[in-house]
Formats: C-alpha cells, sequence, structure tokens
C-alpha cells in the first residue's frame, strides 16, 4: 500500500528516484534533529542552571555547517537533477517528435470530460478522417507519444500518473508533454487542477497496446469517422492550409471541434 | 455596558476584539474542515450531528458542490479570518507597545478602523456562505473558474469584497505596527535589543504592507470580470495566467505573513523557559530579514505546472530553494538555545518546541515541491496539502497557542490551568503531526487534493483506509481543543491570580501589572540590555539599570 503509483514510462524513474533521494536525505537531518532535541530536553530537564552560550570556538559554526549541507548537498541535488532532466528529457520534445514510430495526439480538456484527437490515416489532424474520442484512448508501447495540450473552458490539467505527466490545461494557451510507454494494460487519465464540481470524475482510460494493435484500433476508428462524416455529407472538419492559432472558443462547440486545437503538424 | 470601551482606541482592548473575532472563525473553519474529513472518510454518507442543518436539501449528505464550497471556505476562512488576526491582530496590537516600552500605537485611531474594517470584512464572509452558490473555486480562485460563468452567483463576489476589505484592515495595520516600532522603542531600545517576537511582527507587517495590495489588486479585477463584464482573466480577451501570477506575489510572501511572528515567539519562549541567552541573535534576525527579502522572488513555484519557460522556472527554483538556508540557521539556532539551557516544561514551553517540530516536518516537505521535476509527480497531491498544513495549521496554530498561553496571565491577570494546559498541548502536537503526517503519506502514494470522492477512481480505492485513520486523527484533534476551551473560559472566570512576571521573564511587558493598566506603565522606561539576559535563573529584566551607575555609556536615542 505504501507505494507509487506503477510507472511504465522510460523517464518516471527521474522524478522517482529524485523524490527518494530528498527523502533519504531528509530522513537523516530528521533523526539527527529529533536525536539532538531529545537529548538536549532531557538533559536541560536536569540543569538547576543553563550554560554559557557557544563555549567553544567551532560551535559557532554548526548553523552555517548545517545551512551548506541543506544548501549544497540537499538543495544542489535537486536544482542539477531537476534542471538538468527538464532540459534533456521532459522539455525535449523536439527531439521525442522526430524518433522512429512517433506519434502525435491532441487532448483538450473540458468540464468535464477529456477529448482526444489523432491524425486518421492522412497524417493529418483537422480532417474528416481522425479519430476522435472522449476519455477512452489507445496508445501503442515503445513509441513517444507526444501531446498537444488544451482547454476549451477552465484550466484543467493532464494527470496521467502512471507515465508521471502532469501539465496545466489553461484556456487560450497550448502545451506539449510526452512519454514512452513500457508495458501494455489500462492506466488512469485524471484531472489535476480544480476544475468544478465533477472534478474528481473527469476521468479517463489510457490503453496501452502493441503497435499492431494500435495500428487496426486506429484503422477501425478512422473508418467510422469517415462514415459518420458521409452520413452528415459535412465535411466541417476539413480545413486546409489552416493556420496556426492562438486563441481558442469561449466554450465547447461541437461543430467547430477542429478550432480547439492549434498548429499545423506535418504529414507523418 | 461601557459603549465607549467597544469603540477603544487601547491597543490592549483592540488585541482583544481581534482575538474574539480570530477564535470565533477558527471554529467556524474547525467545523467545515471535520465536515470535509467526514466526506473523505465515508463518502456519500450523511454527515452527523451537523448534516441536516448544513444540507437539508440534500439530506445530510455533502454533495459536489457543497465540498466544493467547505474546502474554499475552510481555506478562505483559517488565512484570512482565523490565523491573521490572532495571530497579527491580536498578538502584534497587544504585545507592541508593551514590549517596546510605548503607550499605545503610534496611530491609536487608525488601530481601531483597522478593526472594524476587518470585522466588516469578516461579516461579508459570513454573508457569502449563505448565498445559493458560496464561493466554490478554491482559495486560491483560479480564474477563469472563479469567473462569472464558472461560478456564479453573488456568493463568490461577496467573498471577494471581504478579502479586499481584509486586505485594506491589514495593511493598515501593518502601517500602524511599522510605524510605531520605528518611533515608539523606549530609549536604549536599540534594534538588536529587541524581542524576537518584535522582529517577526515587525517583517511581517513589511510584507503585509509590500504585497496585500497586490492581492487586493487581484481580487478587484476579478470583481470587475464577474460584475462588470470586464476580461482581464478570460481566455478570450486576457490571460488567466496573470491572475495566477498576480496571486501568488502575494500568496507566497502570504505563508511567511503567517509563520514569522511565530519564529520570533518561538525564540522568546526558548530563551525565556531555558533561561538562556537566544543563541546566535544577529544570525536569528539576518536569517528573518533575508526570508522577508526572498519571499517575494519565490512564488513562481506554485505556476511550475502552468507551462513557464525553463529559465524563467529556474530561476523560481534557485531562490525557492535558496530560501531553505536561512530557515534552517533559524532552526540550529533555536536547537543551539536548547542545549545547555535549564529547561522548564511549562505548557507555552511544551507548545513552542511542538512549533518548532512540525515547523521542521513541514519545512523539510517544501524542499520536493520546490524542484520542478518532483513536483510534477507532486503538484495537486495531498503531499501539498500536508506541507502546507503542517506549516500553517500545525506550525502557525501551535505558534498562537503557545503565545495565547504565555502572555495570558498579563492579559487578563489570570493563570491558565496547568495540567489541563499540558494535557491539552501534547495531544494536540501528537494529533497534528499524525493527522498532516497521514495527508503526506497520501499523497507520497499519489492521492490526488480537491476531490469529492478520492477514491473514485480504481486506482485509487485501496486508499481509503488511509483516509479514513487520517479522518479520525482529524476527529481526535478536533475533539481535544475541548479541552483549551474549557481551559480558557475556566480559567477567565476562576483562574489564579496572576502577578506582574509569573514566568520570571525578562522583557518589558513583564515589568508592568497584570493586567497592566491603561498607559501601560506607571513610569517611562529605559532600556540597558539584550532580551533574555539571566544570572544562573534570576532574570535580569531590560530595564533594570546595572548595579554600577557608571557602566552605563551614554546612549544616543
Amino acid at each position: 500500500m505504501i507505494e507509487r503509483p506503477l510507472d511504465i514510462s522510460t523517464n518516471g524513474y527521474l522524478i522517482d528516484d529524485l523524490i527518494t533521494q530528498t527523502n533519504i536525505l531528509v530522513g537523516i537531518l530528521t533523526v539527527i534533529f529529533l536525536t539532538w532535541l531529545a537529548i538536549a530536553l532531557v538533559r536541560g530537564s536536569r540543569r538547576r542552571s543553563a550554560e554559557p552560550l557557544a563555549q567553544k570556538r567551532w560551535q559557532r559554526w554548526i548553523p552555517f555547517a548545517f545551512a551548506a549541507f541543506i544548501l549544497l548537498v540537499v538543495d544542489g541535488n535537486l536544482f542539477v537533477s531537476s534542471s538538468l532532466d527538464l532540459h534533456r528529457v521532459f522539455l525535449a520534445t523536439k527531439d521525442a517528435e522526430i524518433s522512429q514510430g512517433a506519434l502525435r495526439v491532441e487532448i483538450s480538456g473540458q468540464q468535464w470530460a477529456w477529448n482526444i484527437r489523432y491524425a486518421g490515416p492522412d497524417g493529418l489532424f483537422a480532417t474528416t478522417d481522425d479519430p476522435v474520442v472522449t476519455g477512452d484512448w489507445v496508445v501503442p508501447i515503445g513509441v513517444p507519444v507526444i501531446i498537444q495540450l488544451a482547454s476549451s473552458d477552465v484550466v484543467h490539467a493532464l494527470h496521467l500518473p502512471n507515465v508521471r505527466i502532469k501539465r496545466d490545461a489553461i484556456p487560450g494557451r497550448l502545451a506539449t508533454v510526452w512519454f514512452t510507454a513500457t508495458a501494455v494494460g489500462e492506466f488512469d487519465m485524471l484531472c489535476g487542477q480544480f476544475c468544478g464540481t465533477a472534478h474528481y470524475r473527469m476521468r479517463g482510460t489510457m490503453k496501452v497496446v502493441s503497435m499492431a494493435a494500435f495500428e487496426r484500433w486506429r484503422a477501425a476508428a478512422a473508418a467510422d469517422s469517415l462514415s459518420i462524416a458521409r452520413e452528415n455529407e459535412r465535411s466541417l472538419l476539413d480545413e486546409p492550409g489552416r493556420q496556426p492559432r492562438r486563441e481558442t472558443w469561449p466554450s465547447f462547440d461541437r461543430n467547430r471541434f477542429g478550432r480547439n486545437w492549434g498548429w499545423p503538424w506535418e504529414p507523418q | 455596558m461601557n459603549w465607549r470601551r467597544i469603540i477603544s482606541t487601547d491597543h490592549k482592548v483592540i488585541a482583544r476584539q481581534f482575538l474574539w473575532a480570530g477564535l470565533l472563525f477558527l471554529s467556524i473553519g474547525g467545523l467545515l474542515a471535520m465536515v470535509m474529513r467526514w466526506q473523505w472518510a465515508f463518502p456519500g454518507e450523511p454527515v452527523p450531528l451537523v448534516g441536516d442543518i448544513l444540507f437539508p436539501e440534500a439530506d445530510g449528505v455533502v454533495t459536489p458542490a457543497a465540498y466544493a464550497s467547505l474546502f474554499t471556505n475552510h481555506g478562505l476562512i483559517m488565512i484570512f479570518f482565523a490565523i491573521t488576526p490572532l495571530l497579527i491582530g491580536w498578538l502584534g496590537n497587544f504585545l507592541i507597545p508593551l514590549q517596546i516600552g510605548a503607550r499605545d500605537m503610534a496611530f491609536p485611531r487608525l488601530n481601531a478602523a483597522s478593526f472594524w474594517l476587518f470585522l466588516s470584512s469578516q461579516l461579508a464572509a459570513l454573508a457569502s456562505l449563505f448565498a445559493d452558490a458560496a464561493a466554490s473555486a478554491g482559495w486560491t480562485m483560479y480564474a477563469p473558474l472563479s469567473s462569472g460563468v464558472g461560478t456564479p452567483g453573488w456568493g463568490q463576489s461577496a467573498m471577494l469584497v471581504a478579502i479586499f476589505l481584509t486586505g485594506t484592515a491589514s495593511v493598515l495595520g501593518a502601517i500602524n505596527y511599522i510605524t510605531t516600532i520605528i518611533t515608539h522603542r523606549a530609549i536604549g531600545l536599540g534594534w538588536m535589543r529587541l524581542p524576537m517576537t518584535m522582529w517577526g511582527v515587525f517583517l511581517t507587517a513589511v510584507l503585509t504592507v509590500m504585497f496585500a495590495p497586490v492581492l487586493s489588486a487581484a481580487g478587484l479585477l476579478l470583481f470587475c470580470d464577474r460584475v462588470l463584464g470586464s476580461e482581464f482573466f478570460s481566455a478570450q480577451g486576457g490571460n488567466p495566467v496573470l491572475y495566477q501570477h498576480m496571486f501568488w506575489v502575494f500568496g507566497h510572501p502570504e505563508v511567511y505573513i503567517l509563520i514569522l511572528p511565530v519564529w520570533g515567539v518561538i525564540g522568546d519562549l526558548f530563551s525565556t523557559f531555558s533561561r538562556r541567552a537566544p543563541s546566535f541573535y544577529r544570525g536569528s534576525v539576518y536569517a528573518m530579514i533575508a526570508v522577508t527579502v526572498l519571499s517575494g522572488l519565490v512564488y513562481g513555484h506554485h505556476l511550475y505546472q502552468t507551462g513557464l519557460g525553463p529559465l524563467v522556472g529556474a530561476s523560481f527554483e534557485l531562490f525557492t530553494l535558496a530560501i531553505s538556508v536561512p530557515s534552517v540557521i533559524l532552526f540550529v539556532n533555536w536547537m543551539m538555545t536548547l542545549s545547555g539551557g535549564a529547561i522548564r516544561f511549562t505548557t507555552p514551553m511544551v507548545l513552542a518546541i511542538g512549533t518548532m517540530v512540525v515547523f521542521g516536518l513541514g519545512g523539510v516537505t517544501g524542499l520536493h515541491l520546490g524542484a520542478v521535476t518532483p513536483d510534477i509527480y507532486l503538484h495537486d497531491s495531498l503531499w501539498v496539502v500536508g506541507h502546507f498544513h503542517l506549516i500553517m495549521a500545525a506550525a502557525a496554530f501551535l505558534g498562537v497557542l503557545a503565545a495565547l498561553t504565555f502572555w495570558f496571565p498579563k492579559m487578563y491577570g489570570r493563570h491558565l490551568n496547568e495540567p489541563l494546559g499540558l494535557i491539552h498541548a501534547i495531544s494536540t502536537i501528537l494529533l497534528l503531526i499524525a493527522t498532516f503526517g497521514s495527508l503526506l503519506l497520501a499523497g507520497y502514494v499519489g492521492q490526488p487534493r480537491r476531490f469529492y470522492n478520492p477514491i473514485e477512481a480504481e486506482s485509487l480505492r485501496h486508499l481509503g483506509g488511509l483516509n479514513t485513520v487520517t479522518s479520525m486523527f482529524a476527529f481526535a484533534l478536533g475533539t481535544v481543543q475541548f479541552i483549551f476551551v474549557f481551559n480558557w473560559f475556566f480559567s477567565l472566570a476562576r483562574g489564579k491570580r496572576a502577578e506582574a512576571n509569573p514566568w520570571r521573564a525578562t522583557t518589558l511587558e513583564w515589568t508592568t501589572t497584570s493586567p497592566p493598566p491603561s498607559d501601560n506603565f506607571s513610569a517611562s522606561l529605559r532600556v540597558y540590555r539584550s532580551p533574555h539576559y539571566y544570572d544562573g535563573i534570576e532574570p535580569r529584566m531590560q530595564s533594570s539599570p546595572p548595579p554600577d551607575p557608571s557602566s552605563i555609556p551614554e546612549e544616543e536615542e
């Protein structure tokens, strides 16, 4: 029970390990201080009169010694590791995007659901063959999944605990996060920023499958999208030559689904 | 009934007015917390005792909308309408003139105005609870959720009015505190002879003057968005993240506003009850000043997940981690004051020791949150809630209790009951650690915060037991406070009479009667030494002349 959620990402260990290291270091400090306190209180309760302050010169350095330990060891480890990991990994979405087989996904949050859109077989977003799903989505194992994140109303946050993803989805802004899954299964998608009464059940399921299973699923979902569009005899989602947008519409608009996301992706 | 006394300008009366106002809202905020913890322990079950009164249409069950209002108002009430009037309104007002040897504050009428403005803010906050939809966007009130579309109705707007009024009251009070401490110190009371409590209150007032107006500005702009149709924080014409920046520019210094006086009180109480001068007094003062300066430079760590650029994030991270250094120096100085002292375990001393311990635990858990990548995992989890509750609900609360029990005899001329005080102190300290330690653990294993049903997701179901245990600790914690309430009222009526200096302390307030006369001191004082000078265990009052009169240097004042 006393365990963090299962981590099935290639990079989550960077976060987990840094937390563990910090726990160990502050745990050591806590033990030192509590022991010191206990001894001081027991001895102090027996003393009739206080001892003079800082009798020996070296004792004057004690506060600075602890300060140096916290600053250089604990804070230093945190700052250096966090900065390097951000630069090399978590913010390195460009490197992820050019990886072999990387998958781009657009996710838009609303009160109180997650909408997920993939490029269809044509490789372009905002075209009629895009699979669009709500809540339950599918990704392939072993390749980077790059998410473009948006919101149509209030501030939400995409929270995928099992791949250590958490990022605010802010209306009017786009965010990019990425991960690579290392195990198949079904995993939680939650909202990580209070967004109203049903925040607690703004949920979904991320299913990780083999690449082959993913391709089959995507082809079937794309065929669904196409057939729905043909039934409606409209292709509202076709907007060739669409320019990147930074603004979003005030509220979720079914018919203008395509406008809630931003930039053009290169064809895959 | 003496009506003149109700609108008195005497700082001691105003202090007691803040005290009662704060204690009342502390009880209301505590009740809200108990209801929240019920929902977390038994999601969907009717709340016993108060459920039918609070939620009649829902048959006593907390609904998702009610839950949002509960945690929102719990936070707002505790921070603005409970801890602030107790730790700053009461403590500062009562002690500043007494500890610096003055007759009253520099601006007595402004002082009274500050209280009545504060009271009106409390009334506005109370009124907002009775709206159809009370404030329910979290105490942080992020836009656009807190806009007129996200949270419609007059409840949220009334709360914004309350926040504006309370910010103004705080600023007026802070101006008074700063001016009084600068200009009204007794002859011989140089800056480096001030009791640590005075340093704490002074630096708190400086931060209040600088940053409370920013909160008022953010609240005012949000109010305009709600009521006038402006778009400062909307996604189309404005910028929701601007709200977050404005809020946290205030919000981070605010948490230091709520802890600096506590640091001061710990320092003074440790010295008094170890019969020892503070170890490295100068270092502690400079550490508190350093924290004050740095506090405005760290706020961006609340925005790590909004997509800050890496340089911005790293800059905030640097200062956030660095602010741990002065805190450590303060902490070690306290420890070095204790080691070698002749310790008396009075109720205030036990509370002060507990304050230091919970502050240490809370402080170290902030380090994880201060770095960007661990925060990816810990943001919006119960780790954050455990961290800030240890610092605020535990350390600040225990600090208030330590101050109340220490200065109760001076205020009322009576003693609180010591055995009851010790029982309350020890059980409160242990239950605070148990309750908020459990929150830390739950957050560490992935429990998100602000969830109406915390275990609705299957992957979280196994945490139900931990959540229930946490609630049991919280209920016990709430129950134990009745010991203090009983002790308080009983002692007001029948406590043993207190003399001028029952704790044998050295600072100036202990040279006058308990309670002090209306102009505080029978003669004007002169200060000859630092606070906490002891000869063996005998106190040397700050204002008692040295045996050899020719050794008094010619001092400029």
